[in-house]
């Protein structure tokens, strides 16, 4: 062992290696699209180890039709696989999704599950499909696939953060197959490259879907959380509505309200996302709060209700002190933004114009040019609770030429009657829950103007069958240019059911009128039964004339004793019992809309509903005492039980919408039937 | 019984000092500063700043949408006007970042910005529109215009071009905007949890001015029509102009040169 220069070595480069010629092999890749068609004509570029080499040149083409690539003469090595950004999400954007997504688990506070995990296997069709043809499946995101960011239009925000989703690989490593999976076929899913948008039809027909979707992005309005936390504006625009593995809901107390969702091209997604909070007054005086959202087709407009603190003294209901003021606001206005008029007649409430005039100060950029501008080339829906939606109805006002599809909740009167009248045009439909106090204020005179055209002023001291507390407030005097409602009611009314009997067989007892008292006394009961009734009149104007006449003549028929007794709920709220205020907060409102959606999207599932099973049980207790319910209300319930079977009308045109029918399956999907129950009591 | 006075004590005396605070801002001389600099262009001013301060000890009751109450973190704004430096084009201001008080307030955020100091050269009664303005956050908390779209290490150096543009609009009353156009909306916003100084200079582009019209009806098709520098005219439902687009028509004359 003297030889020095003795060492081992692993390349020798003196030594000749024999072996037999490698074996070359294939692999194929097939690209498909959720509903199984083609991704054709894509660029493609693989390497593995000897094109990297140098041994052998780097694999290049295009997909066939089928969407095929085929690579032969391989070494048996490891093969990774590009496509050309632009080319795929151009196609990409184009593909619809698939009705139902795998929703899997939100990873809670400790979870160390990734947000956007690959999709669970067994979930799609296309991959039974590719199993049971001997092929290997694959589900992929554009992320995975392409070479480099695509070009999106509207840029992102931030260039150095793609949405995590659809780029789970912020690195464009492509798309790695072992050399053990040589000689198959890999069947390639690839999700669409799309944003869900939410579905609203602006339209001046009711429809549910609007309805259920700005009741939804009205709660959203109140949080307050910062983006990045879950239950914030941006979170839910900016990261739920670009997450196609889930559909985007709502998160506010506890609830988690599923969003009713459509897919669109990603470039279409919502962008200018702000909420906005005008902390420059000391908190809590003059906070106004609203957000915007805009994508390709609309502009979004959410306002945020009041601090109505129960029972602590609650802004609105105690604010008797309402005073109406022009709507024209030149004193108040930024000096940079020219103030149109309101309306051409009437007045507004000095407290709510005050707080959106502070709104518009502050955001004169977003309220005064963008919003203004871009409502030009895209729809306008603007919704709102409570003080939200008074404020979102000035923002209307303010906006009308550009057509504003308007939906508000719980809100109180805001104009003067000379207002709404002038405000005809303006498409608005005005939601109620049951006895809700926040609607029948300001209480300078109850008035409501739908009924008022109905039947002039006799209809709008007796005929308020929509709106219960605002028949017993005391000024029924029409003076002056009173505060109205505008718009078309939806109400969800609680309904009941009473027996007549006969209380007695002398004639004169407790009559006033004596011996010569034509009747016998009659005492009504309460029967057990109750049942919530979603009317919305304007589904079918014929019915409700025919509700409000009926309506009439039972309160008239009525004497005040039996009622004192019975219809607590006409009691006067002047008279110090605010019981309509725990009626008012939108956890109350949603779940109408909510089960309603539910029913109409299938109204034979099994089991039925909670309320479909109130609603029948009701409708039998109508037959069991068919003769002793008095006339009057017998009649008011028939109709109000045939205005609910008319709700099914307000899903027609989401049903028929391109891409509606699979939103509502995916709607149906996820929404759990009994999870919100709608209250019959209290 | 001593047990008894001693709670019915703690009561009084933190109710008592709870509504002795007060809930002022008081800087002291000695707290850290974060110095906010803008380089504004010949036609363009800066904007007064608006500095948020927030306070996790002076709280005040919120609701939630089903009626919850709840505690947010108390806030307080200060407007400062940046100062010129000397003769320059550089405007500078300083920020504190201890608001001190009983509340003891921190720098939250701050809001600023450059317009056109005098709209009406681009005609009579047109009005100072949009864009031109920055955010920058330094806590984990929204700003009144929501959450930061970037987020950056170390101090914040920020230059970005921008092009005027003249906007008219005819529905609901004639009005003509004069507005500021860049790679983001109206405002860039940052998070900069270690910044202590902060440089903007946007980079006016003042021969390249797009302009836009839109239609005095509105109805499907009828689109916002914008003419860029270049004399093309498009008019495809965006609502904003192309800025890519304007980068490209600048980039191509100036290599022309």
């Amino acid at each position: 062992m003297d030889d020095t220069l003795h060492y081992t070595d692993t390349l020798n480069p003196r030594k000749d290696v024999t072996c037999v010629i490698q074996k070359r092999e294939w692999i194929e890749f097939q690209l498909l699209d959720e509903q199984g068609e083609p991704l054709a004509n894509l660029p493609y570029r693989a390497i593995n180890e000897a094109t990297l080499t140098g041994h052998s040149p780097e694999y290049t083409g295009q997909s066939d039709a089928q969407g095929l690539i085929r690579i032969d003469e391989l070494y048996p090595l490891a093969i990774t696989l590009w496509l050309g950004a632009d080319a795929l999400a151009e196609q990409l954007q184009t593909r619809r999704l698939r009705a139902e997504r795998p929703e899997p688990a939100r990873p809670i506070i400790g979870d160390r599950t990734p947000l956007y995990s690959p999709q669970r296997s067994c979930f799609s069709p296309i991959e039974k499909e590719a199993h049971a043809a001997g092929h290997v499946y694959h589900y992929l995101r554009i992320g995975q696939l392409c070479d480099q960011q695509p070009t999106f239009d509207p840029p992102l925000a931030d260039r150095n953060q793609l949405p995590a989703y659809h780029f789970p690989d912020p690195k464009f490593g492509g798309f790695t197959v072992g050399d053990d999976q040589l000689e198959r076929r890999h069947v390639l899913e690839v999700c669409p490259f799309r944003a869900w948008s939410l579905v609203l039809h602006h339209q001046p027909e009711y429809s549910l879907a609007n309805a259920y979707n700005l009741g939804l992005m009205s709660i959203l309005a109140y949080s307050t959380r910062p983006k990045k936390d879950r239950g914030s504006v941006e979170e839910f625009f900016e990261q739920q509505c670009l997450d196609l593995s889930r559909t985007p809901r709502v998160w506010d107390d506890g609830s988690n309200w599923p969003c009713l969702v459509i897919d669109v091209p990603f470039d279409d997604r919502y962008v200018s996302v702000k909420p906005l909070d005008t902390t420059k007054a000391q908190p809590p005086e003059g906070d106004t709060q609203l957000f915007y959202a805009i994508n390709a087709a609309q502009v979004l407009v959410a306002w945020r209700g009041t601090e109505v603190g129960f029972p602590h003294a609650p802004d609105l209901a105690t604010d008797l002190t309402f005073r109406p003021v022009k709507p024209e606001v030149p004193a108040n206005c930024e000096p940079k933004v020219s103030c149109a008029d309101l309306t051409a007649k009437g007045s507004v409430h000095l407290g709510f114009r005050d707080a959106y005039e502070v709104a518009r100060r502050i955001y004169a950029r977003d309220l005064g040019k963008t919003i203004p501008e871009k409502a030009f080339d895209k729809e306008l829906f603007i919704c709102g609770h409570s003080l939200g939606g008074a404020l979102g109805m000035i923002h209307a006002a303010s906006l009308k030429e550009r057509n504003p599809l308007l939906y508000t909740y719980g809100m109180p009167r805001t104009f003067t009657l000379q207002a709404v009248q002038s405000l005809g045009e303006l498409m608005h439909f005005r939601h109620v829950n049951d006895t809700d106090l926040i609607p029948s204020v300001p209480p300078e005179a109850a008035l409501d103007n739908y009924l008022y055209n109905l039947y002039g002023p006799l209809g709008t001291s007796l005929g308020f069958s929509w709106s219960i507390l605002q028949m017993a407030a005391s000024a029924l005097v029409k003076h002056g240019d009173p505060y109205g409602h505008h718009g078309e009611i939806a109400m969800f009314f609680r309904a009941e059911q009473h027996r007549e009997e006969r209380g007695s067989h002398y004639p004169a007892f407790r009559s006033k009128d004596g011996l010569g008292a034509p009747y016998h006394t009659t005492i009504a009961r309460r029967l057990p039964e109750k049942s919530k009734i979603f009317l919305v009149p304007g589904l079918s104007p014929d019915d409700n004339q025919q509700a409000g006449q009926s309506q009439e003549r039972l309160i008239g028929s009525l004497n005040a004793e039996n009622r004192a007794r019975f219809f607590p709920a006409y009691s006067n709220p002047k008279e110090g019992r605010l019981l309509g205020i725990r009626h008012h907060f939108m956890d109350k409102y949603q779940p109408y809309l909510y089960s309603q959606l539910l029913e109409s999207i299938n109204p034979e599932r099994e089991p039925l509903l909670k309320q479909q099973e109130e609603r029948l049980r009701f409708e039998q207790q109508m037959k069991t005492h068919y003769g002793s319910i008095p006339e009057d209300e017998f009649s008011r319930n028939r109709v109000f039980l045939d205005l609910q079977n008319l709700m099914g009308q307000a899903l027609l045109v989401t049903q028929l919408a391109e891409g509606g029918a699979e939103a509502l399956n995916r709607f149906d999907a996820v929404a759990e039937p009994d999870a919100y129950y709608t209250k019959t009591y209290g | 019984m001593i047990k008894k006075i001693c709670v019915a004590l703690l009561t009084l005396f933190v109710s008592l000092s709870g509504c002795a605070k007060d809930y002022g801002l008081a800087s002291p001389p000695d707290s850290e500063q974060i110095t906010v600099t803008v380089k504004v262009p010949k036609e363009l001013a800066a904007e007064t700043m608006q500095v948020m301060y927030r306070s996790t000890l002076c709280t005040f009751t919120d609701y939630t949408a089903s009626g919850r109450p709840y505690q947010r973190d108390g806030h307080q704004s200060v407007d400062i006007q940046p100062m010129r430096q000397g003769q320059s084009d550089l405007y500078e201001a300083k920020l504190a970042m201890d608001g001190g008080g009983e509340c003891r307030w921190r720098l939250s955020n701050v809001t600023f910005g450059v317009i056109y100091v005098n709209p009406t050269r681009f005609g009579a009664n047109v009005t100072y529109g949009a864009g031109g303005g920055v955010v920058v956050i330094f806590d984990h908390n929204n700003s009144p215009r929501g959450g930061a779209d970037m987020e950056v290490d170390g101090d914040l150096t920020i230059k970005k071009d921008y092009y005027p543009w003249i906007s008219e609009v005819f529905l609901g009353g004639y009005r003509k905007h004069i507005s500021l156009v860049s790679e983001g909306d109206i405002y860039l916003m940052y998070e900069a949890l270690q910044a202590r100084r902060i440089y903007f200079e946007p980079i006016l582009h003042s021969n390249f001015a797009v302009t836009s019209v839109q239609p005095k009806v509105k109805k499907k098709g009828n689109h916002t029509s914008f003419t860029y520098p270049d004399g093309s005219v498009s008019a495809d439902g965006r609502s904003d102009p192309n800025f890519r687009k304007l980068q490209g028509i600048r980039l191509a004359a100036e290599s022309k040169k």
